[in-house]
């Protein structure tokens, strides 16, 4: 991931999370993925071992691959064709209890701030409507950053709308992307302490980061938020992350 | 053929899941009346603060955090041991976001808690008919040195349940010990604090395993947490020290939050 100021970066480490899921050992192909809108390119980075750990950093990837501030590391035990129409689907590093992730964020010459990060494919056509608890203030800088990845290739445009959830005033209506990481800044709307944002999009999914800057650059903040369904635990999740989301859509939309 | 190696893997898999995992990770309360939250670490002294970013849940999922009633939640507070030291109720404010500053409410007998659970007061809960739980799994912000700015982490473990007065414990263990990996390489300079919660009914043994490049796995003094306690594993490293950790125990799911403290700033993140 990309965003002004700052070098992104990756921390892979080829251990698995547990003991008992996807024991595997086996060299791995680390593939750097990224679209051009029209089919998705691929590059070989390095092998891994198992117990190995690998960086890659923005710093060395050229802007023909971070355009949309986004490429995706992909570990796999198959040679890839260079170009192709869909992301390829089959896992090698995978667990469910938990997750099999690493380690991704952002660096400057003070500082790193990371979170654990992996990413499946969000469908083509989705909603995203989160709650954005993240806004600090002083000398910081706020950003959201909205992390999109799809299977196909297509780079599309759509939007995000801001509200305030209390009042479900209508704050802006700003740009975002498929494939892409978008930057947006938050400053400008002069939020409260005591607001707590929504932030909602029709067309495009996304995981919604907050990302904060202290003005002096010597520390970084990075979270995510998520969807309606953690509001909640056990029965259908889904169900009732549906009715969330159609209720507050309702009264957004009116 | 492939269709029978598909099968056999996944019936692998299941025996596996059957022999590490044969429960929920986490335990379903008693009470379909029960709230669940996390337990949150606290940090609070000369170096740290805490706060909690409280939000309406209850609101949140009736699609509207507007009220005419003011929202009440109530935070337990435990010390490192697990024991109750005492609650504080809060009322939400006519506002979206309301930020607890935990080191206004530690004073007397509760100066010396280290976890806290906030339970929203949630009644008339109309997700009873999906069988669901309202759970506060929110956003804990951590300030390092008055750096100003805070490392948010959000909550890693559902660990407990209130009914009525009652806290149940949710977190789950079983009889084969299993390891969970931190998914970060561990970079020096740096320190390294683990900080684990038990949410489980009974007392877990930890043992940490450090390795270097080469995997070659040491195991480390390893550290008992009583029911519903605390106990952090720190790790000082020095410049070109490169890492990995694991942990060895008979939790589900042993996953620590992370603090990474370098210089005059620090990360925060579950591992």
């Amino acid at each position: 991931m990309k965003t002004d100021g700052l070098t992104g970066f990756l921390d892979l480490l080829y251990e698995s999370p547990n003991n008992w899921e996807n024991r595997i050992k086996k060299p791995v192909a680390i593939y750097i993925l990224w679209s051009d809108s029209k089919v998705w390119n691929a590059k070989k980075l390095t092998e891994m071992n198992y117990g190995d750990y690998f960086r890659i950093s923005t710093d060395e990837i050229g802007q023909e691959i971070m355009h949309n501030n986004l490429a995706i590391v992909y570990p796999t035990f198959e040679k890839l064709k260079t170009r192709f129409s869909v992301l390829p689907t089959k896992k090698v590093w995978f667990a469910e209890i938990p997750a099999w992730r690493n380690t991704a964020g952002f660096s400057n010459k003070y500082t790193q701030v990371s979170y654990q990060a992996d990413i499946e494919p969000l469908p083509q056509k989705a909603s995203l409507l989160t709650f954005h608890p993240f806004i600090q203030f002083g000398d910081v800088i706020n950003n959201l950053l909205v992390l999109n990845v799809t299977k196909s290739p297509e780079i599309k445009k759509d939007s995000i709308k801001f509200f305030n959830s209390y009042d479900k005033s209508f704050v802006d209506e700003v740009e975002i992307q498929t494939n892409t990481l978008t930057t947006i800044p938050l400053d400008k709307y002069s939020f409260k302490p005591t607001d707590l944002p929504v932030f909602y999009s029709a067309n495009i999914a996304g995981i919604p980061f907050g990302l904060g800057i202290a003005k002096s650059g010597r520390m970084l903040s990075l979270e995510h938020t998520h969807p309606p369904a953690s509001l909640v635990l056990f029965g259908d999740r889904r169900r009732v992350q549906s009715k969330i989301k159609k209720a507050w859509i309702d009264r957004l939309t009116f | 053929m492939t269709d029978i190696i598909h099968s056999l893997s996944g019936v692998k898999r299941k025996i596996k899941f059957g022999i590490f995992i044969p429960k929920k990770i986490t335990l379903k309360p008693k009470s379909s009346k029960a709230v669940i939250s996390d337990l949150f670490p606290i940090r609070n002294d000369l170096n740290w603060k805490t706060e909690f970013e409280l939000l309406n849940i209850p609101g949140l999922i009736n699609g509207n955090n507007k009220t005419d009633i003011d929202h009440s939640v109530t935070l337990y507070f435990f010390n490192d041991d697990g024991n109750l030291l005492g609650n504080k109720h809060v009322i939400m404010n006519s506002t979206g976001r309301q930020t607890i500053k935990l080191s206004e409410l530690l004073h007397g007998e509760l100066s010396s808690a280290k976890t806290f659970a906030l339970f929203h007061d949630y009644k008339e809960n109309s997700l009873l008919g999906d069988g669901s739980f309202l759970a506060e799994r929110g956003y804990t912000g951590y300030e390092y040195k008055n750096s100003g700015i805070k490392g948010y982490v959000h909550g890693n473990l559902d660990a407990v349940a209130l009914t009525g007065n009652q806290i149940e414990p949710l977190g789950n263990s079983g009889i084969i010990p299993r390891t969970y990996t931190v998914q970060h390489q561990l970079l020096g300079p740096a320190k390294y604090d683990f900080i684990f919660t038990n949410p489980t009914s009974r007392v877990i043994v930890i043992i940490p395993l450090l390795s270097g490049i080469k995997n070659n796995w040491t195991a480390q003094k390893s550290f008992e947490i009583p029911s519903l306690g605390t106990r952090s594993f720190t790790i000082n490293l020095v410049k070109e020290d490169s890492y990995k950790i694991k942990f060895k125990s008979r939790l589900y799911l042993g996953r620590p939050v992370v603090f990474r403290v370098f210089d005059q700033s620090m990360d925060v993140f579950h591992g």
